[in-house]
């Protein structure tokens, strides 16, 4: 290999982090992590390659995504990807069946969350339970204890090699990852590595050049690999209610055959004609009424949402879980919030509180009486109140919303969006 | 580190003299068995010195014995022609589907091709089995009516190593006229295989499972059954399997068939490792049971069941240590398909947390106590890991 190559000179930079380590580098089969497990290979680290099989196909059949061209997908083919990556690479590679648990803590509750009217994120639950939550049980009962993917992200310790680590965003802005890495469990943090978060995708590719990999045809493992929202409705699953298309001036405009299919701002699908373009602003799951407006009609001031994770302020001592919340800053403070994945960043005031008990009306949360979350069913106790700076076009309630410190650095924590009362 | 190799049910390394002859059958031989020159002759001679060989392991005459490419080929082979077959008897009238018996533990090339023939109108009746892992022959006989066409019942299960009773079972086909097919596959070297005695109509070995080359097994057809081949296109194998043969694969059939002779008379060393190896098993892990344990077995596998803990990840954490074992049987592997033999003996969920171990002619008293012992360590690793996430 060329020693000054772009592999070897990234794998000096991780070396003092892993060589002489064990790391369980999760593979797809994807050029990232193909790229990712060689760079650790470089730097000195012991690697096995583990690969989560979300999918029974012995059971099932190939899944409906195996079998759509150029979709990626998590069964047979994506275990066999990852496996013959590994086989090259010579490492050895495991699959972990993780079936089960990505039906009941991904899949499902993405599903209701679709048939709610809400927007899921079914990759932040993924990321959360599965690929940082049951591989990392799998590694730790191996005995290994440093786990990597090739996310386009970073761990850093902005208080310094003994303060606590946050989730940063990656350097290849158009890449960066870290908006679905906010609900890691905070614990799983020390124990993270992300090989390419330094790098760009042009640069990451030419290291795959250096070690053969053919770079070209793979599609890329982030497609969302089972279908939701409208590609889903169509194929029934997660289709919910069906009902009317109204205006904001409650007039009926017509009728669709399911809320899941829509998503807030949406322009298509709906079928209805206007003089200017119509969005869906809104979705009520219960009457199955599907609310359009024209642009100016889908700016919000600010949004609500429960957390499922906060990690601290950099710069403050880390909060640990199980000390509650204790470190929470005091009164509204300055961040940069993301409310989907494919939006930039912009500045707010945050507003964090530990609500008693209440009854949320909201909607976004069916009928619950204590705030619990509608998407994944779990109990939170901390509330973020967003305040934008200027209007923020079709806020999606089951989207995330992550707030990021000032500087657009630190993912601080997140929390699904709620719907507006 | 050296390795210990523990998932001899899954396959058995090739022995020696095997790799020698098909070494030797590849350098040596060359012309087509069927060709009418000498070359040809030569191979000839080979193929049926192979056969009567493999004969004589399983008590049965030169002419009963077919090579096939495996033991699924076989069994695929078995079950389709016999349903095709009943159908093409049927002359217009049909008063009930004709149905085949079969046992809930079978191989899935035995499963997975009677669920195919249902297209066919073929019906399988799967005869249920009891907790300890063995077939009853009442509830064999209970299923058999006058519309089964055919029974299988295999010798031994690969996932438990529980000995069925076929001898039993195939008096009740013969009394009711019924062809019973035997997958006797995991027998040889281990416990005795003679099909004549145990009274099957047809049955099946594989040559890899005691130490010959893969790719290549035999089907026994008793003399006076007619079977109608699958595949059609020469007259090989008595055109019970046309194409032309696995001479090299054949040829090292035929030598493991003398290291399986010499590993039945060492089978009872195995059984006191196996034995060992259990009492140590018990001892070291918390709550862990052995399937089938109080039935009849052979005597080198050991089904372990370990609750709540996948057996998939026992599989690969002892992997990282240096030990081969599974998880289910070997062509499910890495499926994390719960098996379905041990569903049938009333696991439930905890079958996906099970593993098979299953010794070698040569595996070691030493090897066995060293096996064990990382065994309880890996269980508390994953245990401890386990719990640490749930708290």
């Amino acid at each position: 290999m060329n020693p000054g190559g772009a592999i070897s000179k990234a794998a000096a930079l991780l070396a003092p982090l892993v060589s002489g380590r064990t790391v369980l580098v999760a593979m797809s089969g994807g050029v990232d992590s193909t790229v990712a497990a060689a760079l650790l290979m470089k730097a000195g680290a012991d690697v096995i390659g583990g690969t989560l099989k979300f999918w029974d196909c012995d059971r099932d059949g190939p899944s409906a995504e195996a079998q759509s061209p150029g979709r990626s997908c998590c069964c047979l083919d994506g275990v066999t990807d990852a496996r013959n990556a590994c086989l090259d690479l010579g490492i050895p590679h495991y699959a972990v069946d993780v079936a089960g648990d990505f039906e009941s803590l991904v899949r499902g509750p993405a599903l209701a969350a679709s048939e709610a009217g809400l927007t899921p994120n079914p990759c932040v639950l993924c990321n959360r339970h599965l690929k940082f939550g049951s591989l990392a049980i799998f590694a730790e009962g191996l005995g290994i204890d440093l786990i990597a993917t090739g996310h386009y992200a970073r761990v850093e310790r902005p208080g310094g090699p003994d303060g606590p680590a946050f989730i940063a965003r990656g350097c290849d802005p158009a890449k960066d990852q870290s908006y679905f890495l906010f609900a890691l469990p905070p614990e799983v943090l020390d124990r993270l590595v992300f090989p390419l978060g330094t790098y760009e995708k042009p640069r990451v590719r030419a290291m795959a050049r250096e070690i053969g990999l053919d770079v070209s045809d793979k599609p890329e493992s982030q497609d969302l690999c089972f279908p939701i929202g409208r590609a889903g409705a169509l194929e029934g699953h997660g289709r919910g209610r069906a009902g009317r298309l109204v205006g904001v001036d409650g007039t009926v405009l017509g009728r669709h055959g399911g809320v899941g299919a829509f998503t807030i701002g949406q322009r298509r699908g709906h079928g209805v004609s206007h003089t200017e373009p119509l969005y869906v602003k809104s979705i009520d799951p219960r009457t199955g009424d599907v609310i359009l407006a024209t642009d100016a009609g889908l700016y919000s001031q600010g949004l609500r949402a429960p957390l499922l994770t906060w990690f601290g302020m950099p710069g403050s001592g880390r909060v640990s879980r199980s000390e509650g919340y204790s470190a929470l800053p005091d009164g509204p403070f300055r961040a940069m919030v993301q409310i989907r994945y494919r939006a930039r960043a912009v500045p707010a005031t945050v507003t964090l509180s530990t609500p008693p008990t209440e009854t949320n009306e909201s909607g976004g949360c069916p009928g619950e009486e204590t705030t619990t979350c509608a998407v994944t069913g779990e109990l939170r106790d901390m509330v973020a109140e967003v305040r934008f700076d200027d209007p923020q076009r079709a806020v999606t309630p089951g989207q995330a919303l992550v707030i990021y410190d000032r500087e657009n650095e630190f993912v601080l924590g997140g929390g699904w969006i709620e719907k507006e009362p | 580190m050296k390795r210990i190799y523990l998932d001899h049910n899954a396959t058995c390394p090739p022995s020696d003299k095997a790799i020698d002859a098909v070494g030797w059958a590849m350098e040596n031989l060359r012309g087509n068995p069927s060709a009418a020159h000498s070359e040809g002759m030569g191979a000839r001679k080979l193929i049926e010195g192979a056969r009567k060989k493999v004969a004589h392991m399983v008590g049965a005459f030169p002419r009963e014995i077919h090579f096939f490419s495996g033991g699924t080929e076989a069994n695929c082979s078995i079950l389709t022609s016999t349903a095709l077959a009943s159908l093409g008897n049927l002359s217009g009238k049909r008063q009930k589907s004709p149905s085949i018996v079969i046992s809930s533990i079978e191989h899935p090339s035995i499963v997975e091709t009677c669920e195919s023939l249902a297209r066919i109108g073929i019906e399988t009746i799967k005869v249920p089995c009891s907790p300890d892992g063995t077939i009853l022959p009442d509830a064999f006989a209970a299923a058999i009516g006058p519309s089964t066409i055919l029974a299988c019942l295999m010798l031994a299960n690969n996932e438990t190593g529980v000995v069925q009773p076929v001898a039993e079972v195939s008096r009740i086909c013969s009394d009711a006229n019924v062809l019973l097919h035997v997958d006797a596959v995991q027998g040889p070297g281990r416990i005795p295989v003679d099909f004549k005695a145990l009274g099957a109509s047809t049955g099946v070995i594989s040559a890899h499972k005691f130490g010959g080359p893969m790719g290549v097994g035999a089907l026994y057809v008793r003399t006076g059954v007619k079977i109608e081949p699958l595949m059609r296109g020469g007259s090989q194998e008595r055109g019970v399997r046309p194409g032309t043969e696995n001479l090299p694969g054949i040829w090292g059939m035929a030598a493991a068939c003398e290291n399986a002779v010499e590993a039945l008379s060492g089978a009872g060393f195995v059984k006191v490792h196996r034995d060992k190896m259990e009492e140590l098993l018990l001892e070291g892990v918390n709550g862990l049971r052995i399937n089938g344990r109080t039935a009849e077995r052979m005597p080198n596998t050991c089904s372990a069941t370990i609750p709540g803990i996948p057996g998939s990840d026992i599989v690969a954490a002892l992997d990282r240590d240096g030990f081969s074992i599974s998880a289910g049987s070997a062509c499910k592997a890495g499926s994390g398909r719960a098996s379905h033999v041990l569903e049938a003996m009333g696991l439930g969920e905890e079958a996906a947390c099970s593993v098979r171990i299953s010794l070698g002619p040569a595996t070691t008293l030493d090897e066995v106590e060293a096996f064990a012992r990382v065994f309880g360590r890996t269980v508390s690793r994953l245990t401890r890991a386990r719990e640490r996430a749930k708290s």
